[in-house]
This record gives structure tokens, sequence and C-alpha cells, in this order.
């Protein structure tokens, strides 16, 4: 029925768009975006019996230039599936599908002042991180200062007691001088059915300090529960070929997740337990070469009144051929005060490229200090492997892939994967 | 602090960007996108590579893309995601931010093994731990009820 839905919306921005459009599209007008994606896996149930799945991705994503109306353009994106095979019996489920965005932008051809969009799309700025079905205008024509603001129906709350009564909005305002400063403000509400789902505010903020270091952050406050929910905030400080990024995050569970319906259980039942947790330490990089890059992270967990604390830390490094060539190692070790909070993790990748052939090569290992109490197979360890090779065709529009994974882990005894997408671009 | 408070401090701050406006010279445009060079959008690359490191009329070292840029990319791309659009169309961001999707983001470009995507590899068993560790970070992305429905069948 989504799907259903979706591609009336699509079919008829498209049509809306093509009442603008000339006679004769032409590929620098029109972008075409197709990914096929098949995958094949078996796996052995508890009785014996072997249960295989084979289902059919299409991602499909339209980008279209309005010729004769400069600064119009019409974009679409969208995926469906099908089961071609299912012997783990979802009769009801055999299709699905999403529009995931389909909107009319609009950006001022002159100067690049000011932009709208309308339809089904998606905000990422200040406290928003979501899609809409709406209105989204944003403009830079007071000097240094950037407003925005939205308004439109939650699609994530599409599902929940129907559309009546969903209501999204909310705007941020920022100062600044691009490279030097900026201040933002932002507000955003959410109604769900009539109800306050979620009221934030928040501020957002980066700063040049001398030495080329920058500070840059936000914090939010959730004004239906009256608490300070998130503040995020780094120090980058680069000198010659390190830099190093301290950071500091503190949210309290009760004012950052939402207790509202149709989210999972857990969330809502951790924001009622009042936790708070701070998080502290820090991102260090090092490029010994043009084509050599060495990280390495360190993450202190302090709670308030569970687990205790735990650290996390992570060392790795990649080695670049050319531009598209990279293999890169990381290892890992997680390290909480209780003893089924920790594990050790190692990974190696490759990926080469020989035009017009690639060819990749993954490896992870975990190894679980508490593993097997929770194991269904008595392992404490997870070992994944996946190898795969591509080819390009017809001038690089046509790119076909092939994967084949391995998975031996606490929960499932050996599982094998297969995946073949093919990815067709036309125009632009 | 109470709602009135909250509103007074946002009024203030619309006020000091008002004033500043009124003050300042026309800032510079972020052209709508990037020159298209090669898979640009699809690699991780280091934008200060052409761009040098000069801080204005863009910190373009703010956004060079990290062995760990796909963990810790979300305050640069809060403050505007114009500069991420040069490079990314929206179906890029779309393949971990999105309503509604069946396949994990590493599964979707498993080739793709460069990105670091999140969950790589066997990662059931891990999320136990890493969910309890920090379960904000969880909530991001499997917060709202479409999204959730990837941790409904177990977790209800």
């Amino acid at each position: 029925m989504k799907l259903q839905l979706g591609f009336t919306l699509g079919v008829s921005i498209l049509a809306a768009a093509q009442l603008t459009a000339p006679a004769a599209v032409v590929a620098a007008d029109l972008g075409i975006t197709s990914d096929t994606i098949v995958r094949l896996y078996e796996r052995d149930d508890s009785g014996g019996r072997q249960r295989s799945l084979l289902p059919v991705y299409e991602f499909l994503r339209l980008d279209y230039t309005a010729p004769k109306a400069p600064g119009l353009s019409l974009h679409a994106y969208g995926w469906g599936r099908a089961n071609l095979r299912d012997d783990f019996g979802n009769a009801d489920d055999t299709v699905d599908g999403e529009l995931i965005y389909a909107y009319l932008d609009y950006l001022d051809p002159k100067n690049r002042d000011y932009q709208v969009r309308a339809g089904r799309q998606y905000i990422f700025e200040g406290l928003m991180r979501e899609a809409i079905d709406g209105l989204y205008v944003k403009t830079d024509m007071m000097p240094t200062v950037t407003a925005s603001a939205y308004a439109g129906l939650p699609v994530n709350l599409e599902d929940e007691k129907g559309r009546g009564g969903d209501w999204i909005y909310g705007a941020r305002v920022a100062q600044g001088i691009p490279g030097r400063y900026d201040v933002a403000l932002a507000y955003k509400q959410t109604l769900n059915h009539g109800s306050t789902d979620e009221q934030l505010v928040g501020a957002d903020a980066t700063l040049l300090l001398p030495a080329d270091m920058t500070l840059l952050g936000h914090t939010t406050y959730n004004l239906v529960t009256g608490g300070w929910g998130e503040h995020s905030y780094e120090l980058r400080l680069p000198f010659k070929a390190f830099e190093l990024r301290p950071f500091y995050q503190r949210y309290r569970y009760e004012d950052f997740l939402n207790r509202r319906s149709g989210g999972s259980a857990p969330f809502r039942y951790m924001s009622q337990l009042g936790e708070k947790v701070d998080i502290a330490g820090t991102e260090a990089f090092w490029y010994p070469a043009e084509n050599v890059e060495c990280g390495a992270r360190y993450k202190h967990y302090e709670y308030d009144s569970r687990y205790g604390s735990a650290n996390m830390y992570t060392v790795l490094a990649a080695i670049r051929r050319k531009i598209f060539s990279e293999v890169g190692g990381e290892f890992g070790r997680v390290d909480g005060d209780m003893a089924q909070n920790r594990y050790y993790l190692g990974r190696a990748y490759a990926y080469w490229d020989v035009a017009p052939v690639f060819v990749t090569a993954d490896v992870v290992y975990v190894n679980y200090d508490e593993g097997d109490v929770w194991s269904m197979y008595g392992e404490d360890s997870a070992f994944f492997a996946s190898f795969g090779v591509g080819r390009k065709f017809l001038d690089k529009s046509l790119n076909v892939k092939l994967s084949l994974d391995y998975s031996q882990d606490p929960y499932f005894d050996k599982d094998y994967r297969g995946t073949l997408a093919a990815s067709y671009a036309f125009g632009k | 602090m109470k709602k009135s408070v909250i509103l007074i401090f946002l009024a203030a701050g619309l006020l000091v960007a008002f004033l500043a406006a009124c003050v300042s010279t026309p800032a510079y445009r972020l052209p709508a996108k990037h020159p298209q060079i090669y898979e640009l959008g699809e690699r991780r690359e280091f934008c200060t590579k052409c761009h040098g490191y000069k801080k204005t009329p863009v910190d373009f070292e703010r956004y060079n893309h990290t062995p760990l840029f796909t963990e810790s990319h979300r305050l640069v791309a809060y403050q505007d995601q114009r500069i991420c659009a040069l490079c990314h169309e929206q179906s890029f961001c779309n393949d971990c931010h999105v309503t509604h999707t069946e396949l994990r983001p590493s599964i979707k470009n498993q080739t793709e093994n460069y990105r670091r995507m999140q969950h790589r590899g066997e990662y059931l068993s891990r999320h136990r731990i890493d969910g309890r560790l920090d379960p904000t970070s969880c909530y991001r992305c499997h917060g709202n009820p479409q999204s959730s429905q990837t941790c409904r069948p177990c977790h209800g």
C-alpha cells in the first residue's frame, strides 16, 4: 500500500514536471540511476530443514533539470523488493517498498540567494535528520545570515494512528562568516495525531581559533521533558601531518530518547531510567605520506548508574594506490567494567582497481570475552569474510558487481550469502 | 530551565543575527554542484587535496573524509548540508539515513568496503554490546517508528 501511494505521488510530480519540460528530453537534463540487487541466502533451521530466500531489490533514482526554467529541478528516489523465492513463510510480505523522496527544487538561478523545495524530502540540519512531506525554504538574502524553515507531515509517523493530526515544523537561523565562525539556533516540533511527539530547541556553533584550531558542536534541549538531551563538542587541532580531535559528549536518556508510541521498546524503557552518560576521548590522525593514513580513537564511557564505565580503543591504517585502490586494517578493543561488555575486533580489507575490473576482499573477526554465555552454538567469536568482483561496461555507465559472503558467529553456525548488483546510470 | 527562558534566548539570538546582518557585507555563495571529476562523491576523499588549507570562504579541511569520517560527520553535516550536496546526491545519504529500508548500508554497498560503513560483518551479536554502551548512537537511526521496524521483531 505504501509502495502504491509512494509511486502515485512520484508519478504525479513527474507529470507536473513534464508540463514544464520541452518535448525532447536530452541526457544532459535527465539522469536516471538504477541499482538492481539480487540476494540469495540459505539457512538450516533447528529441524534440519534448509530454507532459502531470493529477494530482488530495485533502487531507482531520477534527477531532471527543466531546461526552460533555470533553477528548477525534480528529484525522486525509491526502492522496491519482491521475493522470487521465500521458504521463511513471509507469505504476507513478499513485496515491499518505499518512496524515499520526490521533490521539486527551485534554487534562485541568479544569486543562489534562496531555495524552495516541495514534496517528500529529507532535511539534515540543526535538529532535523528526517523526512517530511511538505515545504522547505532556505535563504541567504540577509548578509551573513542563513535562515531556513520547513513544515509538513512527518513521514516516520505515517503508520502511527494514521496521518490525521500529524504535523512537523521548525526553523534554523545561523549567523556567521563562512570559514571563520557561525552560530545557529534551531527549533523543531512534531505532532502525532494532535499530541506533541517532540519539541526541541538546539544550538550549534563553529569557531575558528588561532593556529587553525576549530571548535564545533551542538546542544539540544527537550521542551517536553524539560531537560538537556545532548551536548556534543569537539576540538580539531591540526599540526603538520598530525591532527588531534578531542571530543566530549553528554546525554541524558530521559531527554534524548523519545517515549513516542511506535518506537522500539528498548528506547522507551531506557528513557525512563534517568541515566546519564558522559563520553570523552579523542581521535588522532597521522598522514606520513600522501597515500598513507593512520588513525586512532579512544572513547571513555562513564555512566551515571548502570554499567560502571567502559573504554573503546581503535587503531586503523589505510594505504592507497593511485585514486581507486586501497588496502586497510583495523584493530579494536571494547573494555567495559562488566565482563559482557568486552570484545576484540580485527578487520582487514582490500579494494583493488584494475580497470575496468575491480576486486574486493574483507575479513572481520570479533572475539567476545563472554560470548559463549549467550551464544546458541557455544561460540565466543564471530568470523566474517567477503569476496567481491566487479566490472564496468558501456563507458562506465553499467557496473556489475558480485559478492560472496560467509559468516560463522554465536547465533548462526554457517551463513552463506550471495549478492549480484547491477548499477546503471543514464545521462547527466 | 523554563520554556520562557528558552524563548527569550531564541529571541535574543534572532535579534543579534539581525543586527549583525545589517552591518555585514554579502557573503560567499556556494555553487550548486562540484564540477564533475572522475567518481567524486563515491570515493572517500580529502577536499584539501585540491582546495588547500585556506579557511575562507570555506574551510574544506573540516570536510576531509578521514578514516573515521563515517562515524563523525554529523556535526559538520548538520551545520551546512549544502557542502555535502556539492559532491553527494541525496540518495547517497539515504543509504543510511532513511525512514524505512531492508538492506543494511554495508550490504547494499557490499563491494564498497573502503567506506567503512556501519555494522559491517556479522553485527547481530556485536549490537548487544554496542547498544548497551551507547544506545544514543542506535537511536539516531533506529529511533523513529518507521526505522525501528528493524528492532521490533526481537525487541518489541
